[in-house]
């Protein structure tokens, strides 16, 4: 079942259209990324979502409730939705144990103690429940962010670019920890972000955002393989572009030789056509060559691998080798079959 | 000297405010300057209409100041922001330079603060038992009725409309321009000399209570007189008018330092904007609006001219009693009042310094 539904979001700043018509739907228990580019919308959808945006038209549903309709438009503090942000906002004149108890009302003390010792004691920090929060570091203080969050039992958890304070080193491990505890409670959740590592390490889906539109919506594995457009593809990571003709339903020619093709969707139809294929680091590799096209003169020791970087066609070609080819003459090969094409505009 | 000039452009408009507003020296000087034309066109020749002319022609003075500090402020504001990241230099000066500096500042300590404390004292020793009566402490007491009267209701002032501002400026609706404008309308009052704020606030209240007696005497009923100008009404509503932009200014400062995050969060935990003022808007801003509300108690127990002008017959605060004494050149029976009043100003302000202190370390 659906726990939120957006139907036909519609945003203007002035006369700027920043949302256009966007329809997403977040099953129970789902963690869910809103992901793009700054200025895609994302933050807006967000606010739009919590009702701290007073000019948004459409329609939003969650938990069966309506939040936003041509009729009426819940205000925040009655929504039922759970707030995490980057900076964590901890209330600094209160303990952590008050910031739990914040959005507590008519709960009884006992009752009140028992969520805090319950909550603390799932992000294993039991012995910071008189500690103020600056006291604690980035980390704690997000943990016990999550929980405050999570004390009143929200319909919806919202984190805004929540983890990008934090040190790399701990944000993953604080990323697996809170999605075992989203999933162990069934919560679900809207995760808005820019950073791709993030979202693919905390949620089950990615809707990626582009210029107020919802791109594409997909699990990060199909969305990395099957991009739907070129905007998606690009901004997953970066690659090449490749111009090859559909030579049968399983090759495509090119002049970096023929590639295999074992994409889901057929290409029988477009034998002889020209296509674009669109190419990543970890997809090409070399073949030395004395009679080979390019001249390796610049590679970077990255630790685990080479990073050698060539000019090609107006595009730079970055690719991850196991040896040195330094000054060596080398030919280009796609190392992995190709699983989709896009039709030439 | 380029960066600083800006600076020193604001600073030059702020002293320039504070010379026009000031009454009590140019009157004890007997320097003829627009206040005390205004003073005496109202009660020397009982010309209100010809107070009321001059008071206009300075309030447009006073606009064109209070322009050029928001003009300076503004444009000194891009230009620190280009230089946020350069530690301040610090320069320390050496030989005669030190000598010559630090016997500069002394000089102004001494000339403004010690010479005159010490006159003042000793006369004060002088005549005590002339002037330590019953009338000084009545006076005392009006004053500090009226000042704590001026400070509680401007830091209320201040307060709600800083909330109302705080609850609609990120939403670009009619509703919030206007409340964003109100801020510094109401901040606009600290510009305007006392005197001219005294012709402001009689002429429309003489109209209203005209009218409410009228009004009463038409019903068959007891006129209620002069309700507002016949009592200290008049004075705290000039010094409110005055002085709410200190309670703005402290009360603004305080909540741009909370976080904008703590109140979406808070309205996600289910505090509604009203509710979120108490469990979270106050407990962090009281403190610098209880130092708003002492800084307005000090400028209040001093401020003269509004005081003179509109106080009820028979009526005396600390600087009315001081200045009648000091014009009839009775100097050694005011120093005690006088000094009352510096004692006043100055314990708040050790208070206020320890608490900045407290907040830095």
């Amino acid at each position: 079942m659906s726990q939120l539904s957006i139907k036909g979001l519609d945003v203007h700043y002035d006369q700027h259209q920043v949302i256009k018509n966007l329809d997403l739907e977040v099953q129970e228990g789902e963690i869910v990324a809103l992901f793009g580019p700054s200025g895609s919308g994302k933050s807006t959808v967000l606010k739009a979502v919590t009702g701290l945006l007073n000019h948004a038209s459409g329609s939003i549903e969650l938990a069966g409730h309506t939040l936003l309709s041509n009729e009426k438009a819940v205000p925040t503090e009655r929504r039922n939705i759970g707030l995490i942000f980057q900076d964590y906002a901890l209330f600094p004149h209160l303990t952590v144990s008050e910031n739990i108890c914040f959005g507590l009302v008519k709960v009884s003390p006992l009752e009140k103690q028992q969520t805090v010792d319950e909550l603390l004691a799932l992000v294993k920090m039991s012995e910071y429940k008189d500690a103020y929060p600056h006291q604690l570091s980035g980390g704690q203080q997000q943990r016990v962010a999550i929980v405050r969050a999570l004390a009143t039992k929200p319909d919806l958890l919202l984190f805004d670019e929540a983890f990008s304070n934090l040190d790399p080193q701990f944000r993953f491990e604080l990323i697996e920890e809170m999605r075992a505890i989203l999933k162990n409670k069934g919560i679900t959740a809207l995760f808005v972000t820019h950073n791709q590592d993030e979202a693919f390490a905390f949620c089950d889906r990615i809707a990626v955002l582009n210029h107020g539109r919802i791109a594409q919506i997909d699990n990060p594995e199909r969305l990395f393989s099957y991009p739907s457009d070129r905007f998606v593809a690009e901004f997953l990571g970066q690659g090449v572009w490749l111009e090859a003709r559909v030579a049968s339903e399983n090759t495509l020619s090119s002049e970096w030789g023929d590639l295999p093709y074992q994409g889901e969707k057929s290409i029988a139809g477009m034998i002889g056509e020209l296509v674009d294929v669109y190419l990543r680091p970890h997809q090409i590799g070399f073949t030395e060559a004395d009679d080979g096209v390019f001249c390796v003169e610049h590679e970077r020791f990255v630790g685990e691998f080479y990073q050698v970087e060539l000019e090609w066609r107006q595009q730079s070609l970055k690719i991850r080798t196991h040896s040195s080819f330094l000054n060596k003459r080398v030919n280009i090969r796609v190392k992995q079959p190709v699983l989709h094409v896009f039709p030439k505009p | 000297m380029p960066i600083a000039r800006k600076a020193i452009a604001a600073s030059v408009a702020l002293v320039l405010m504070e010379t026009l507003a000031d009454f009590a020296t140019v009157h004890y000087f007997a320097v003829n300057t627009l206040t005390t034309a205004v003073y005496d066109t109202w009660l020397g020749y009982y010309d209100l209409a010809s107070a009321a002319k001059l008071s206009a022609f300075m309030i447009v003075g006073v606009l064109g100041l209070i322009a050029l500090e928001h003009f300076t402020k503004r444009q000194s504001k891009i230009s620190t922001d280009v230089k946020m990241s350069s530690t301040p230099l610090t320069y320390h000066l050496k030989g005669k330079y030190n000598l010559f500096a630090f016997g500069f500042c002394s000089l102004v300590l001494v000339l403004g603060f010690a010479i005159p404390a010490i006159t003042l004292l000793s006369y004060a020793v002088d005549y005590w038992q002339e002037v330590w009566t019953q009338d000084v402490f009545e006076y005392a007491y009006n004053s500090a009725y009226i000042a704590i009267c001026v400070a509680m209701i401007s830091l209320l002032v201040a307060l709600v409309l800083n909330v109302n501002l705080r609850w609609h400026s990120d939403t670009p609706t009619a509703k919030s321009k206007l409340s964003l404008g109100m801020l510094p309308v109401a901040s606009m009052g600290y510009a305007v000399p006392g005197t001219v704020l005294a012709i402001a606030v009689i002429i429309p209240f003489t109209v209203f209570e005209h009218f409410i007696n009228e009004r009463f005497d038409a019903m068959g009923w007891t006129m209620p007189g002069l309700f507002l100008t016949g009592t200290v009404i008049a004075i705290i509503t000039a010094h409110i008018v005055r002085f709410v932009a200190i309670a703005n200014n402290g009360v603004k400062a305080s909540f741009a330092q909370i976080n904008r995050h703590y109140d979406a969060a808070a309205l996600s935990l289910g505090h509604s904007p009203l509710k979120q003022f108490f469990s979270l808007h106050w407990p962090l801003l009281k403190r610098s609006a209880f130092v708003a509300a002492l800084l307005i108690f000090v400028e209040s127990m001093k401020e003269l001219p509004a005081a003179l002008l509109l106080r009820p017959f028979d009526f005396q605060t600390l600087p009315t009693f001081v200045f009648q004494y000091a014009s009839d050149e009775q100097l050694e029976q005011a120093a005690l009042g006088a000094i009352l009043i510096v004692v006043v100003g100055l314990l708040p302000l050790l208070y206020i310094n320890r608490s900045i202190n407290k907040t830095v370390k």
